[in-house]
């Protein structure tokens, strides 16, 4: 009994709680930046700390819940812990959500950066990754403070990222996927861009007195060998999420056949895509096969369509327009991707590693340099409408 | 090197606790001169206020002197006047066989009560008058007449507090140990139904019956009760827990290894499953052996109702056991330790709450944890109409002016609620779960959720090795006897549950219903007369 008291004082006394934190000690960091700070070339790190206070549920509404800590320093690591001299908190990473990469960085290359926030620190794998176009990631952070309805605007952004679910105008990118598609040969990944808007219109915000500078997710910015290369606009990040299949929803408009200048909009409900390479000889080609499904949410013009034959025929039709329009989109970006950035984004190298890995090993070098430019690509889209139903002739005012 | 520090070697234990008696004649018998016998009597009770001696003349055949004592505190007066002393004052009886001594004549003819016992010895007479017992000296002869006489105040058969049911009996045991065995035999009315006497402790004298079915119980259980029970050698048996603490198989465990109960139908369940009772005089709580731990989870009123939701109930018993044990010490160490697990928008609430407060979480949590129990013993010790104040200064004062103030925070406070109210879900092992709850408190405290777990396997392996009288305390689940799962976490239809658990009876075919006990609608029979 003497002993076995002897033992649980040893393990109570002499070990245990070395890596004891109180939460009153840490700072949960829900959002960090990095930038290439442009006067002095230092990495300036920004990282967005939640204040609790702010948080409390009675009278935490005056108080703002973050603060925004930045340091600059020669490497990511060292700014990391320079904040601390500032700052009160240890800076507790567990909780981040959102990496934003200053555009001028992203640039030099966006693993060195990763590395020094990722070895051995508590960060996570699920969160988003993003680069800034035309600005630092700093003022996006600053700027983001008074956007959206979250109080830690951390989660606005996380929020932001969430929503391409209902929007496919955007392409975004989690860190483990990053880490995937980059360091994967035959696939070059697309990550998320936050740029900087004016907000002109005069809403409820501005008159409260707040920024009218707004940050916001725009189509999709292209890496190629983990440097930045260029940016896509939103057609062409839609064009890219149809060859990636990463379309859950989405709204398109097309013309609408009934009426000159109206337009109908059309929900896309599923989609998929496959690409499938064909080797003819030396000769590489790759077709793209989009199947998508949507209904008529909207209709602008007015008409009437008096049989079902009628109806049927017009809906045939607008599944043609929006074919056109799927393929004509998928074109452009698959165009872009050769001629302007020459980065294989839609992941054709992979397919074709799987479809026959020998041939692959062969032109496995040469691909990112001129193959993969070179590359014939057919586009197939079968588009269906559905839901006749909603097909009803809209409200008129008769004068 | 403890030992320099021990002033009083061990002294080899004495037998100074069992006093001796100081003069023989206790040992003694009564003589057949009925004067000396009084007088013996008197000089043992004189000084008593509350003892009643008579002696007055009897005719039987020729006038007898007669003499009886009792004590008018234990035994019925008006009993005994009706039934003792009117029918030998009285010369109403018939007896034709003229040979028969006095002594068999009044045994045999006069006397009107139930219960009589003949004996010579001081000591067992004097034991016998003070359990209540009248003693009836006749002249001439050496034995003395114990006559069942006792009357004293008892407690109505009522409700128990402890375990109220909404549906179910209400009745629950009284101090008394003979009422008590009735409303056990009330349930079961069988002649393998057995009660055996002990009587345990020198100085009280306390009756004690252990109660089994032959056919059902385990010999070898039922014999290893015995032995324990006949191995007690103390003063005074003032409740059951007495004798369980001394019969018990695991005196520095925490887990109790006997289990008690305040209700007849409870006991004669357990009875029935082949456990023994222990009825113990002067206390409503009747202990059963062997114990095991899920009986913590079995209520009667499981078996009273329907099976579904009754299961559902024995599931949430078992969440509230693993809460009311586990909850303080993950807080601790999830707040602590672990700030990656909690979910970020519960992490930044639990940070605000956390703010303002001026102590490390091991100490807020040990700090409320022990106002909650001292808030829980002030309730149960507490005169009923004070007790209200209880809550207010609890609810108030404690709850919201704590975290008001800043001292605890409110997620804090929510934890320790929860703690608290889960913890009255399982009653019996409630010594068990706040001792093992500040034990995983601490462990978190140092360790995190890695001394959590040590908790746990330290605990689990503790548990495995701990015997009720033969039976492993956590069977039937360590060993696994699956068919017995039928009646632990959950309840099985009464239908299905066809054999008395085995680990109890150790036998293996034991069965205790028929066949094809489902019930269901008549099949369609062709030839049947119904229409």
């Amino acid at each position: 009994m003497k002993r076995v008291f002897f033992i649980l004082c040893c393990l109570f006394l002499l070990t245990g709680c070395w890596d004891r934190i109180e939460l009153k000690e840490i700072g949960i960091v829900s959002a960090i930046g990095v930038d290439r700070d442009p006067d002095t070339g230092e990495i300036l790190f920004t990282s967005q700390v939640v204040d609790p206070s702010g948080l409390k549920p009675d009278g935490g509404g005056t108080a703002s819940a973050i603060q925004i800590e930045s340091s600059k320093a020669d490497t990511v690591f060292k700014a990391f812990r320079d904040i601390n001299q500032e700052f009160d908190r240890k800076n507790f990473y567990a909780h981040n959500k959102v990496i934003i990469i200053g555009e001028e960085l992203a640039k030099e290359g966006i693993l060195p950066v990763l590395d020094g926030i990722t070895r051995g620190k508590e960060g996570r794998g699920y969160i988003w990754l993003c680069v800034t176009k035309g600005t630092q990631a700093r003022d996006i952070l600053i700027n983001v403070r008074k956007q959206g309805i979250e109080k830690v605007p951390a989660n606005s952004i996380e929020s932001m990222h969430e929503n391409t679910e209902l929007n496919f105008d955007v392409a975004v990118i989690k860190l483990n996927d990053y880490y995937k598609k980059t360091l994967k040969s035959g696939i070059e990944p697309v990550i998320g861009t936050l740029e900087m808007t004016e907000k002109s219109t005069n809403n409820n915000r501005e008159s409260f007195g707040q920024s009218s500078l707004r940050a916001r997710l725009s189509g999709g910015a292209v890496i190629k060998e983990d440097k930045l290369v260029g940016f896509l606009n939103e057609a062409e990040a839609r064009g890219y999420n149809w060859v990636v299949g990463e379309v859950k929803s989405g709204i398109l408009s097309i013309p609408s056949l009934l009426d000159d200048k109206k337009l109908v909009s059309i929900e896309i409900r599923e989609a998929s895509s496959k690409i499938k390479p064909e080797i003819k000889g030396d000769k590489i080609s790759f077709t793209i096969d989009i199947k998508s499904a949507g209904i008529l949410v909207e209709q602008q013009g007015s008409g009437t369509l008096k049989t079902r034959k009628e109806q049927y025929d017009y809906l045939k039709r607008l599944e043609k327009e929006l074919e056109k329009k799927i393929e004509s989109e998928v074109y452009e970006v698959v165009e872009k991707a050769q001629e302007d950035f020459n980065s294989d984004i839609f992941g054709f190298g992979t397919r074709l590693n799987k479809k026959d890995s020998k041939k692959w090993k062969e032109i496995k070098e040469a691909w990112s340099k001129d193959q993969f430019q070179n590359v014939d690509v057919k586009v197939k889209v079968k588009a269906e409408i559905s839901a006749r139903e909603l097909l009803q002739e809209p409200l008129k005012s008769i004068d | 090197m403890f030992k320099a520090f021990r002033f009083h070697p061990k002294k080899k234990k004495s037998s100074v606790f069992a006093p001796k008696p100081k003069d023989e004649s206790v040992y003694q018998t009564f003589g057949v001169n009925i004067e000396n016998n009084i007088n013996t009597v008197r000089k043992l009770f004189e000084i008593n206020d509350d003892v009643v001696f008579r002696e007055f003349e009897a005719f039987i055949m020729k006038p007898v002197k007669v003499f009886i004592c009792y004590f008018s505190t234990l035994s019925n007066s008006d009993y005994i006047n009706e039934f003792v002393v009117k029918p030998l004052q009285e010369l109403n009886f018939k007896n034709d066989q003229r040979e028969d001594s006095i002594p068999a004549i009044v045994k045999k003819n006069v006397l009107d009560v139930g219960g009589i016992s003949e004996n010579s010895s001081i000591q067992e007479v004097a034991k016998n008058i003070l359990s209540g017992k009248v003693a009836l000296f006749i002249e001439g002869s050496d034995t003395v007449f114990l006559i069942e006489a006792q009357g004293y105040p008892m407690r109505n058969v009522t409700e128990p507090d402890t375990e109220s049911v909404v549906r179910g009996p209400r009745e629950g045991f009284t101090e008394n140990v003979e009422v008590n065995t009735g409303l056990i035999r009330r349930k079961i009315i069988n002649p393998n139904l057995f009660f055996e006497k002990f009587t345990l402790g020198k100085q009280t004298q306390t009756k004690i019956r252990i109660g089994y079915i032959e056919g059902i119980a385990n010999k070898k259980v039922v014999q290893e009760v015995k032995t324990r029970l006949r191995k007690i050698d103390i003063d005074a048996i003032l409740e059951s827990g007495y004798i369980e603490q001394l019969i018990e198989d695991h005196p520095t465990s925490i887990f109790p290894t006997v289990g008690n109960s305040e209700k007849p139908d409870i006991i004669a369940a357990k009875l029935l499953e082949g456990k023994v009772a222990i009825v113990c005089d002067g206390t409503p709580f009747v202990l059963t052996v062997p114990y095991m731990f899920v009986e913590n989870f079995q209520v009667s009123e499981d078996y009273y109702s329907r099976p579904y939701f009754a299961s559902a109930i024995r599931l949430l018993r078992l969440l509230a056991l693993f809460l009311t044990v586990t909850t303080p010490a993950f807080y601790v160490a999830l707040t602590t330790y672990h700030h990656a697990m909690i979910p970020t928008v519960l992490l930044n609430s639990m940070a605000a709450a956390e703010e303002a407060v001026p102590f490390p979480v091991l100490l807020e949590t040990l700090l409320i944890g022990t106002a909650f129990e001292i808030l829980r013993e002030a309730g149960v010790r507490l005169p009923r109409p004070v007790g209200s104040a209880i809550s207010i200064v609890g609810a108030l004062v404690i709850g919201e002016g704590a975290v008001q103030a800043g001292l605890v925070s409110a997620p804090m406070v929510i934890a320790m609620a929860l703690t608290g109210i889960s913890g009255f879900i399982v009653p019996a092992i409630n010594d068990a779960v706040v001792l093992s709850r500040l034990f995983f408190v601490l462990l978190a405290g140092t360790l995190g959720l890695y001394g959590v777990l040590i908790g746990f396997l330290i605990i689990l392996a503790h548990m495995c090795s701990l015997r009720s009288f033969g039976t492993p305390y956590l069977a039937p689940h360590a060993p696994i006897i699956f068919r017995e799962w039928k009646d632990t976490l959950i309840r099985a239809p009464l239908w299905k549950m066809d054999r008395r658990p085995q680990t109890i009876t150790w036998k293996h075919d034991a069965y205790r219903e028929g066949s094809d006990q489902k019930p269901q609608p008549p099949k369609r029979d062709n030839g049947s007369e119904e229409t």
